[in-house]
């Protein structure tokens, strides 16, 4: 499986305005958490995804990518 | 009746004699001549009056590259004094204006002082004041009721009008922008910054939080349409570049590219220092180091992009002020406070 990692010292509580991934303009208070793919995975990380279908990426990679940000964010927060 | 031109030979000084023929006022000023120039170093000057006829005195002082006018403290008194900023490698030139008027008799020193600059070893920066007369308010929606300035603490105190409560005056939000805000022509050593030129804006923020009367999101920034009322930050309008704070919720400090703004909350930010770098007719990027007591870190934010300028030419400086949150309102009476103070650079095109 492809690898993801978070840059933790960049992970910060800030007032964002940007733009989502499809063009929506977003304003409000976040936890910015960078994630990390390395570059010689993501082109693994692209054929574990197919955007059409509704159950992928699949459960177990998406997992992946969410504990590696749940663990920043609870790093960031000072959960136990 | 004409006023008669005189000139005392001992100090320099030209005056003009009262239409009564009242004698113009002694004056001299320790160091200088009238019509002198003389060279100092950046920071703080100041100078020693004699006054002996207890003559009414005002000091003035302006830059010599726009003409702006530099804060005097006690400029009524023998002991003026100002900040000479060091303008980078090149230095900056001040005209220095002594005037006392007795009788309806005058007596004038003035003289140049040139900035022998350290290059860029403690650079002083230059200190913005809204009320000199060389920025320019553009308000399409009249939110701005009254600006005024401290020439002691440098702090600008804005009184605004009924507005806001609309995304119009969210500098952050959409890609309309209808608030109000300064601006003026940049100008490094005397030199209009183009977009085309590599330059480094250092913009230096003091907000104070405690006089933020509305949930505000503000900037001071480079631009090079100032009076865009679009700002989308790929493809039109201000496409702002530089510092941007917000209130309140603590004091929130950081930059802005365009419409994206990235502001790192901390209740001890103190002083917003902003690093901006655009040229060759891109706007670049912008990088923050929020300051506390101490002065110790606070918290760093970056925003960038490399868009293409879409009207190129002029590079200007720009201070506005908005709304946070699209639904904010602004009352009638509402104030809010800021010191401004920016290091301005550019490079030689041929480093690259």
């Amino acid at each position: 499986m492809p690898a993801v990692h978070v840059d933790m010292s960049a992970v910060g509580s800030v007032s964002i305005s940007t733009n989502d991934t499809d063009g929506t303009h977003l304003d409000f208070d976040a936890v910015e958490v960078p994630v990390l793919l390395p570059r010689a995975d993501v082109q693994a990380w692209l054929d574990l995804y197919d955007p059409s279908s509704s159950s992928s990426p699949l459960a177990a990679d998406s997992r992946k990518i969410a504990r590696a940000v749940l663990d920043a964010l609870r790093l960031h927060e000072g959960a136990q | 009746m004409p006023v008669t031109p005189c000139f005392d030979p001992t100090t320099g000084a030209s005056g003009g004699a009262a239409p009564g023929g009242a004698t113009p006022p002694t004056l001299s000023v320790s160091g200088r001549v009238n019509k002198g120039a003389y060279t100092v170093s950046s920071g703080a000057r100041s100078l020693t009056i004699s006054n002996p006829d207890a003559a009414t005195l005002l000091t003035t002082v302006k830059l010599s590259t726009d003409g702006s006018a530099v804060t005097v403290t006690d400029s009524t008194t023998t002991s003026p004094s100002w900040t000479a900023a060091s303008g980078g490698a090149d230095g900056l030139a001040y005209e220095v204006t002594v005037t006392a008027t007795k009788s309806g008799a005058t007596a004038q020193v003035s003289f140049t002082e040139a900035v022998n600059s350290t290059g860029l070893l403690a650079m002083t920066p230059t200190q913005v004041n809204l009320t000199d007369g060389t920025w320019t308010l553009y308000d399409p929606d009249s939110q701005v009721d009254t600006v005024s300035y401290d020439a002691v603490t440098g702090l600008h105190t804005v009184t605004m009008n009924a507005g806001g409560a609309s995304s119009d005056y969210n500098p952050g939000s959409g890609s309309v922008f209808r608030g109000a805000r300064w601006y003026k022509l940049l100008t490094v050593a005397g030199t209009q910054v183009d977009s085309a030129d590599w330059l480094t804006v250092e913009h230096i923020v003091d907000p104070t939080s405690t006089t933020a009367d509305w949930v505000q999101r503000n900037f001071f920034a480079t631009t090079t349409d100032p009076t865009s009322t679009t700002n989308h930050t790929t493809n039109s309008g201000l496409q702002l570049l530089g510092a941007a704070w917000s209130h309140p919720s603590g004091t929130e400090q950081g930059t802005c590219i365009g419409n994206s703004f990235q502001i790192a909350a901390n209740a001890l930010s103190e002083t917003l220092r902003a690093v901006a770098l655009r040229g060759n007719d891109f706007v670049g990027m912008a990088a923050s180091l929020v300051l506390k007591s101490g002065p110790a870190f606070a918290s760093a934010t970056q925003r960038f992009g490399q868009y293409t300028v879409q009207t190129t030419g002029n590079v200007y400086l720009v201070v506005g002020l908005g709304i946070k949150t699209n639904t904010e309102v602004i009352v009638a009476g509402d104030q809010t406070q800021f010191r401004l103070r920016y290091v301005a650079s550019t490079l030689d095109s041929g480093t690259f």
